[in-house]
């Protein structure tokens, strides 16, 4: 690697250590290996910045931030939750796979783990802990859990990935992630399990058909939702942004007009709050954009694909070692620069190896979902043992097993690329 | 996502002031942004159904500015709102006063990136694109008006940056800081 690569990790690493948000550390570190290599550094990090907001495509990220707060402030949580307890909560350790079928639901509805970790674990966290179940075992559930909804679309990550790889299709990544999300939440619930039948965890009576089907009633008009998105998107309506503006549109009416669980005069805060997350979200896309030119411009893709592939001529050995980098990326760095900035490194070299774009998708957002529940940054992690009231070493023993659980999803999501290549091959015929 | 809404604008009226201006613009900008795409697509429909005599053609241009508008300005007031994310874990190990002095250094860096990228390097852009006479395709608005919002918002991220170095130079050093993140 060339010296202006090293100035660029350093420096970052650095910014990074003394608690500099990302995104400003993303940005001055590119500033200043511009400025080191005597280009124009002010206007090139100000221009980056700017384009690297300007798509329609990432459009799509706003509205549904804004249709995940208007569902996520109504009793959306809830109902999902009775569903979820209808369906699987008459097994033993009955609510740890309630927990985990609820995160599924909640995160594809709303594409975020943090809400799914703040509204679900809020409710199902206490739950737990009143029926009996070990507290840090159910943080360790819920922050684990709470990432499946990132694979599971409609998500926004996804929308992030298509942008950095360029000609990759929205609706063929979100088909991409449907099997994956939900390979990952069975592995979790494999955990709970083994947890279950060692422990002896109680069993509850079982459901009639009629509570079962009026709690799925209840929940159907959430989960019609994520209906609306993809059947809209599948069917050629609308493009993904304006899939993602109905997406609005729907929760707005399902919120404020149907359940009135949110009032007209909660709009603007809605709004704000909304706004506010997206610019966050911004902010780390237009400074990652530039730093992602930046290594374009040291040719870092073409050396890090030569340096890989001299590495070994196996496919299975090259994709482990890419497995082992992102996993390593996302323990101290947030999802959305990590897909940024590491997409156009990695994907022409799996490419070169024949794997398809969207498979590489869903093992990189995989890889990213698991540093979410790892220090120093696991927004998730804190995130959990904030509601759950515990700590992070606390937690950590009962991680582990969720940890392996993850990985053994992980290496199956990689290595089994019709997980992720067969529902979008569908579309395609 | 989560935020805690501790301002550092308590007892200025003028920092409050732009806050406040900042969160209006946000709103409206956030509503309109909505509205815009939804016309989108339903003055499309409207279009096939013969109500309309075509699909309206500035709804996506218009989309697009916004965005811009409410990532950047939306930003100064994340900064101001400390919900942009970092790494705290390291910072709360230290004491009070070498923290201090690294919660000084890590503002200082935030008001570099403001001063240098944003408004001296959006200022750039903005005269330069003015320059080049580049005007937009459908709403033919110069290109350079759109950029206006990275200055803009460096401008704001400046003085909210300032004010919360104020703040840490106040805080009483002999309590412990508290480490956020491990209750």
């Amino acid at each position: 690697m060339n010296e202006i690569v090293w100035l660029l990790v350093i420096s970052f690493g650095l910014l990074l250590f003394i608690n500099v948000p990302i995104a400003v550390a993303i940005a001055a570190s590119t500033f200043l290996c511009v400025f080191a290599t005597g280009g124009d550094a002010t206007y090139t990090v100000a221009l980056k910045m700017a384009n690297g907001i300007d798509s329609f495509t990432l459009l799509a990220i706003p509205f549904f931030i804004l249709s995940g707060l208007l569902m996520g402030q109504g009793g959306i949580a809830r109902r999902l939750i009775d569903f979820a307890a209808a369906c699987v909560g008459r097994f033993p350790g009955g609510l740890t796979y309630v927990n985990t079928l609820t995160c599924m639901l909640f995160g594809s509805i709303s594409g975020s783990a943090a809400a799914a970790v703040s509204s679900v674990g809020g409710f199902m966290i206490p739950e737990m802990n009143r029926k009996g179940y070990p507290r840090d075992f159910n943080v360790a559930l819920t922050v684990t859990s709470a990432t499946t909804g990132l694979i599971i679309p409609p998500s926004n990550i996804m929308i992030v990935y298509a942008v950095a790889a360029g000609s990759v299709s929205i609706i063929g990544l979100f088909l991409a992630g449907i099997l994956p999300g939900i390979l990952m939440g069975l592995c979790l619930m494999a955990v709970c399990f083994f947890r279950a039948r060692k422990d002896g965890w109680e069993k509850s009576a079982p459901v009639s058909w009629a509570e079962l089907s009026s709690s799925c009633v209840r929940a159907l008009p959430s989960l019609f939702l994520v209906i609306i998105v993809i059947g809209g998107i599948l069917g050629g309506i609308f493009t993904a942004t304006e899939a993602a503006a109905i997406a609005v549109l729907y929760s707005f009416i399902l919120a404020v007009v149907v359940y009135r669980e949110v009032k007209w005069a909660d709009l603007p805060d809605i709004l704000l709050k909304g706004g506010i997350t997206t610019s966050v979200v911004m902010l780390l896309i237009g400074a990652s954009s530039g730093m992602s030119w930046l290594l374009t411009t040291e040719n870092v893709p073409q050396q890090v694909s030569a340096a890989l592939l001299a590495l070994s001529e196996n496919p299975i050995l090259i994709l482990l070692a890419i497995n082992l980098l992102l996993l390593a990326v996302g323990t101290f760095m947030d999802m959305t620069p990590a897909v940024l900035i590491f997409t156009p490194i990695f994907l022409p070299v799996v490419t070169a190896l024949g794997m398809s774009e969207l498979q590489f998708g869903i093992v990189m957002i995989t890889n990213l979902c698991i540093g979410l529940c790892t220090p120093p940054v696991g927004t998730c992690l804190f995130l959990g043992c904030g509601v759950g009231r515990t700590t992070i070493a606390k937690v950590t023993p009962p991680l582990l097993p969720f940890f392996f659980a993850m990985l053994v999803a992980l290496l199956g999501i990689t290595y089994i690329p019709a997980l992720s290549t067969w529902l979008p091959s569908l579309l395609s015929r | 996502m989560d935020h805690s809404i501790r301002s550092s604008a308590r007892g200025h009226p003028v920092l409050a002031f732009m806050v406040r201006l900042l969160e209006v613009i946000l709103i409206v900008a956030m509503a309109t942004l909505v509205l815009d795409v939804l016309w989108g697509v339903f003055s499309r429909v409207f279009a096939k159904w013969g109500w309309l005599d075509s699909q309206s053609s500035w709804t996506e241009e218009l989309a697009r500015y916004l965005m811009i508008w409410v990532g950047l300005l939306g930003a100064c007031l994340a900064f101001e709102k400390r919900a942009h994310l970092g790494v705290d874990y390291f910072v709360g190990k230290f004491d009070s006063v070498a923290g201090k002095l690294l919660k000084l250094v890590a503002l200082g860096m935030v008001l570099l990136f403001a001063v240098l990228a944003l408004i001296i390097g959006g200022w750039q852009l903005v005269s330069r694109t003015l320059e080049l006479g580049q005007m937009t395709p459908t709403l033919g608005i110069p290109k350079g008006w759109v950029y206006l919002a990275v200055p803009l918002s460096g401008v704001f991220t400046a003085v909210f940056t300032i004010a919360q170095m104020f703040d840490v130079l106040h805080e009483p050093t002999d309590t412990p800081v508290a480490k956020e993140g491990e209750p």
